[in-house]
């Protein structure tokens, strides 16, 4: 009687949120899946092709220069982001006068639209009027003055750099509530033993914390693989697909040029990629915690 | 004495790190108010300046030219009841997933989502609700937004959730609660923090979001915030000041959700690691 | 109890999986276009409405939205009591998303406005668009001797039909600065070599001497198309696109390095990105940081009055190795118009309202309203000279006798060629490849 009842609860509450993943998330995921493997232009009729895109696609050159993008900013973010937001968390923790403002602050970036934020930057980086070079020039580094977004050399970065500083303020406050969340006794039992605060950072709080940090990096590696906004709005990805992410590479080959079919593929791979990262995550998370 | 000289200058970098961190991260925001009251002429001419004579009517011009104040009831009303739907249907699945019935499959099911672009399923979507006969809806948008932040919410409160400790419920169990008194008496209370970190990024999520509005909706009047501030962007003109009159206006709002509800999103961002 | 949920749970979700299925199997694109995407059917059935929806790219922001948007109003009045019309306006990259979604999932708008040539190219093959020739039967107003003979051939398919009413006609134009190149003591440059030794002046005193940009390929391609006309072979090069003409051609490759040649020497912003698209590079021109910019009537909006009465239109500076008279030329080019979407126009209950809404789009009425934003009509609309801008007099005077001369986007024959051409235009302006890559690159486009 009551087992049976047990199972109509779990039914009833599994279900609304698995018919309505289903609906709209899987199933249109579904469907991708199959159009990777037929060509549609969109408007006539679809038609099997096999394995054909996958074939085209590692040959395809664009798509292996937007790849390297991709895992260039899924790195580089990782790489950037995490210790930026651990450490400023780490400052503002350690008893500073108006903590809830700089907080309040530094959260600002996240919530401003990704669109808003690249139409300012291409702004900042324009060579005749910008803000980027003024301000490089005002404090004596005028060397460094740069065509941000017309030099083959720096383009790429120029527009990985307003997504990776936007999103620093997740970080710090996720940080943030973490450290805050790590027993004092512990931390002041460290500084009675001598230690300084970089030991216990290194020692203490990042063992305490490391559930964290991985959160942290997943988000910030699925948020790295989807990206698309701020590329797509200063340069629609190019010149080229120079400054593309395969989330730009998949729009524009799906919605510029018409390939559905081949613009699904793409999908299909960022799936595939940000599968085989979320479980290297894991792996690694379960190793440090054994 | 030594050490009290270490501990200024400590404290000296240690403010200089954060200041210099502020006006990074507010800077932008100043300069998009600012250029807000300016004419292109003045953004281009002089972009750190204050406006000569504040141009208002930047911002008479932003509200009126795009529908501002009815998709901004639109974004409210579909911002609002995602919210309400994604929570309650995530919080009970992951009450069920995380202490009464735990299934990895399902889990993993459930998760799956987290790493798909949206752009990946416009054209699907699209199909879908070409087949509901829902298109050009609110609802579709309320439906798919639901369906794109279950996989992130769902990792964020399961993780929240098994930090709840187990006798909560043996006590509830014993106090006669069935299953779903306990859920709703017992433990939706105490996920309240984990629901919070949920709630403020899935908001930021569809708030933020074009490309599935831009597909799925039609009718200018039911568009939704973002569209209409896209729409200022104008096909072939660059009026900056008018563009960033419409931000404020979009951020504005965000900015104080952000501010009322910090509290909960920050002791949401802390209450996972509770050690269960 | 393990095993019943799991029972239940399976059950469950396998009515949701054959739900799911079905719908996979039903969304195949079908031929159905008669249901609008208003999902207002029923309640127009009800009170015997028709719903159209009518789509275009004139939204707020865009040039002509003050322009179109009271005429529509107006004429949506007039037809209140037969007909429902929802209007459809994105800015132009969202709008071009739009009408692919749409088509994707086939809910194409009724009647909306788009590009002929390679833009529209799939939508042809497919059979979705109406031949505009049994409209113009249909209709009581217009006509098709109502427009400019020529400005039909952008629409015009592999299969010899018409398939949209052209709307706008466009001229592109080098404007330069008459104050500045007074100030400097210059001459409007003729040659190559002229527009060397201004550009040196020019640079000398910070001033940009040309202002051309490349962002998207706007405004470059059509750039490129101006200089590409002053080579000999181009006209007939161009007219061979469409049916599968080179790309590829010694004189693009030309062009390219004359692109190349003039970036070097500084006479572009540094920028070429940040300062591409219309508005930025008209920008540049409009704060006098430029001296010359290369621009069209679709612009003219933007362009204050005293700039207006400063600027002199000039023809292209003749460029290195050309045999075309570059003063005797000029490109010309139907850039926009509107379709019909066949289903809905042959669909009886609709095809009246159909009727009336392309009417409306052709309408005199509409069409000089839209001059007044710089638009040069396809139609034959008697707009007083005197009413335009000042610029556009200037542009029309100066049009005067030119040779209209075509544009590669209208000659491509597919979308992505197009996105190809304008990309790689991109990468050429920033010198990150060469001439020989860029024309390799688009015909390899065409070719796939």
């Amino acid at each position: 009687m009551k087992s049976r009842r047990t199972a109509f609860t779990i039914f009833v509450f599994l279900f609304p949120v698995f018919i309505i993943y289903t609906l709209f998330m899987i199933i249109p995921l579904i469907q991708t899946f199959v159009y990777s493997f037929t060509q549609w232009n969109g408007v006539t009729e679809t038609t099997f092709t096999g394995i054909s895109n996958y074939v085209k696609l590692l040959q395809d050159k664009d798509y292996w220069t937007t790849f390297m993008n991709t895992l260039k900013l899924v790195g580089l973010s990782a790489v950037i982001q995490i210790p930026v937001g651990l450490l400023v968390a780490y400052l503002l923790y350690c008893k500073v006068k108006g903590m809830k403002i700089f907080r309040t602050i530094f959260f600002l970036p996240v919530v401003i639209a990704p669109v808003a934020i690249g139409l300012m930057f291409s702004l900042f980086y324009n060579s005749e009027i910008g803000l980027f070079n003024k301000i490089l020039a005002a404090i004596g580094l005028g060397a460094l003055q740069n065509n941000w977004l017309s030099n083959v050399k720096t383009l790429l970065y120029a527009v990985m750099a307003p997504q990776i500083w936007q999103y620093i303020g997740l970080y710090i406050t996720i940080f943030l509530g973490a450290l805050q969340s790590v027993p004092e006794e512990i931390i002041e039992g460290a500084e009675i033993d001598g230690a300084n605060k970089l030991q216990i950072l290194h020692r203490i709080i990042i063992p305490e914390i490391r559930n964290f940090i991985v959160i942290s990096l997943i988000l910030s590696v699925t948020g790295s693989l989807k990206s698309f906004d701020h590329s797509w709005i200063m340069t629609k990805g190019g010149p080229g697909v120079r400054s593309a992410y395969l989330g730009v590479y998949m729009y524009k080959t799906s919605f510029v040029n018409s390939d559905f079919g081949k613009g699904s593929t793409i999908t299909v791979t960022i799936v595939l990629l940000s599968l085989l990262f979320t479980i290297l995550l894991n792996i690694i998370n379960n190793k440090y915690s054994d | 004495m030594g050490k009290l000289k270490k501990t200024v200058l400590y404290d000296g970098v240690k403010y200089l790190i954060l200041i210099l961190g502020s006006i990074i991260s507010l800077y932008p925001f100043i300069w998009v108010v600012i250029s807000s009251l300016k004419n292109n002429n003045e953004i281009y001419g002089n972009p750190f300046a204050l406006p000569q004579t504040p141009n208002w009517g930047n911002y008479v011009q932003a509200w009126k030219g795009a529908y501002v104040g009815r998709s901004f009831v639109n974004s409210i009303l579909v911002c609002m009841t995602t919210l309400a739907i994604l929570i309650i249907i995530t919080a009970m699945a992951c009450y069920i997933l995380t202490r009464v019935y735990q299934h990895k499959i399902l889990k993993g099911y459930f998760t799956l989502g987290i790493m798909v672009p949206i752009h990946a399923l416009l054209i699907p979507s699209v199909l879908i609700f070409k087949f509901l006969h829902m298109q050009d809806n609110l609802l579709s948008l309320i439906l798919i937004y639901v369906a794109q932040n279950v996989s992130f919410s769902m990792f964020i409160l399961s993780g929240y959730m098994e930090s709840i400790p187990k006798e909560l419920d043996e006590a509830a169990t014993i106090d006669g609660c069935t299953k779903v008194q306990t859920f709703f008496r017992v433990i939706l209370p105490v996920a309240k923090p984990g629901i919070a970190t949920v709630a403020t990024l899935a908001f930021l999520n569809c708030w933020n979001d074009l490309l599935l509005s831009l597909v799925i909706i039609a009718t200018p009047a039911k568009r939704t915030l973002t569209m209409a501030i896209s729409a200022l962007q104008g096909s072939f003109a660059a009026n900056y000041g008018l563009l960033c009159a419409g931000f404020v206006i979009t951020i504005i709002p965000v900015v104080i959700m952000y501010l009322l509800f910090q509290k909960q999103v920050i002791s949401g961002m802390t209450a996972g690691a509770v050690k269960g | 109890m393990k095993n019943k949920t799991l029972k239940i749970l399976a059950l469950g979700m396998s009515i949701v999986m054959t739900m799911g299925l079905t719908a996979c199997g039903a969304t195949a694109p079908s031929t159905d276009q008669t249901d609008t995407s208003t999902g207002k059917a029923s309640s127009a059935a009800k009170n015997d409405k028709v719903s159209i929806v009518l789509a275009t790219n004139w939204g707020e922001g865009d040039a002509k939205y003050d322009y179109f948007y009271p005429e529509f109003e107006k004429f949506k009045e007039s037809v209140a009591d037969t007909i429902d019309i929802t209007l459809e306006t994105y800015t132009t990259e969202d709008y071009k998303t739009k009408i692919k979604t749409q088509t994707a999932s086939g809910s194409l708008p009724d009647v909306f406005t788009y590009w002929g040539g390679g833009m529209m190219a799939d939508m042809c093959d497919a059979g979705l668009l109406l031949n505009v020739d049994d409209y113009f039967k249909d209709s009581q107003t217009v006509k098709r001797e109502d427009f400019e003979p020529g400005s039909f051939e952008f629409y015009v398919a592999g299969d010899g039909n018409t398939y949209g009413i052209p709307i706008e006609s466009t001229r592109g134009i080098l404007m330069a600065n008459s104050e500045l190149f007074k100030k400097y003591n210059l001459e409007y440059p003729k040659t190559y070599d002229d527009l060397l030794a201004c550009a040196k002046v020019f640079n000398e005193n910070g001033i940009i001497p040309m202002s051309m940009g490349s962002n998207g390929g706007s405004p470059s391609e059509f750039f490129f198309s101006e200089l590409y006309n002053q080579y000999a072979g181009a006209e007939e090069e161009l007219e061979a696109l469409p049916a599968g003409g080179a790309f590829n051609t010694a004189n693009a490759v030309k062009v390219g390095e004359v692109i190349q040649d003039m970036k070097n020497h500084q006479i572009f912003p540094e920028d070429t990105v940040t300062n591409g698209g219309y508005g930025p590079c008209l920008q540049l021109y409009t704060d006098q940081k430029a001296a010359m910019t290369y621009t069209y009537p679709w612009m003219f909006e933007s362009i204050p009055e005293n700039i207006q009465e400063m600027s002199d239109v000039i023809p292209m500076p003749q460029m290195p190795d050309s045999t075309v008279d570059s003063s005797t030329i000029e490109t010309g080019f139907t850039v926009y118009g509107c379709l019909i979407n066949k289903a809905s126009y042959e669909d009886p209950a609709k095809h009246d309202a159909m009727v009336k809404v392309c009417d409306f789009i052709a309408s005199d009425e509409l069409n000089s309203s839209l001059v007044k934003s710089g638009m040069i009509p396809c139609k034959n609309v008697e707009v007083p000279y005197k009413d335009q801008k000042l610029i556009m007099q200037k542009t029309l005077d100066y049009s005067e006798g030119k040779d209209l001369v075509q544009v590669h986007y209208t000659k491509l024959p597919s979308a992505s060629a197009i996105s190809e051409m304008e990309s790689g235009l991109d990468e050429l302006f920033i010198n990150a490849i060469t001439p020989q890559e860029y024309v390799d690159k688009v015909q390899e486009s065409i070719t796939k």
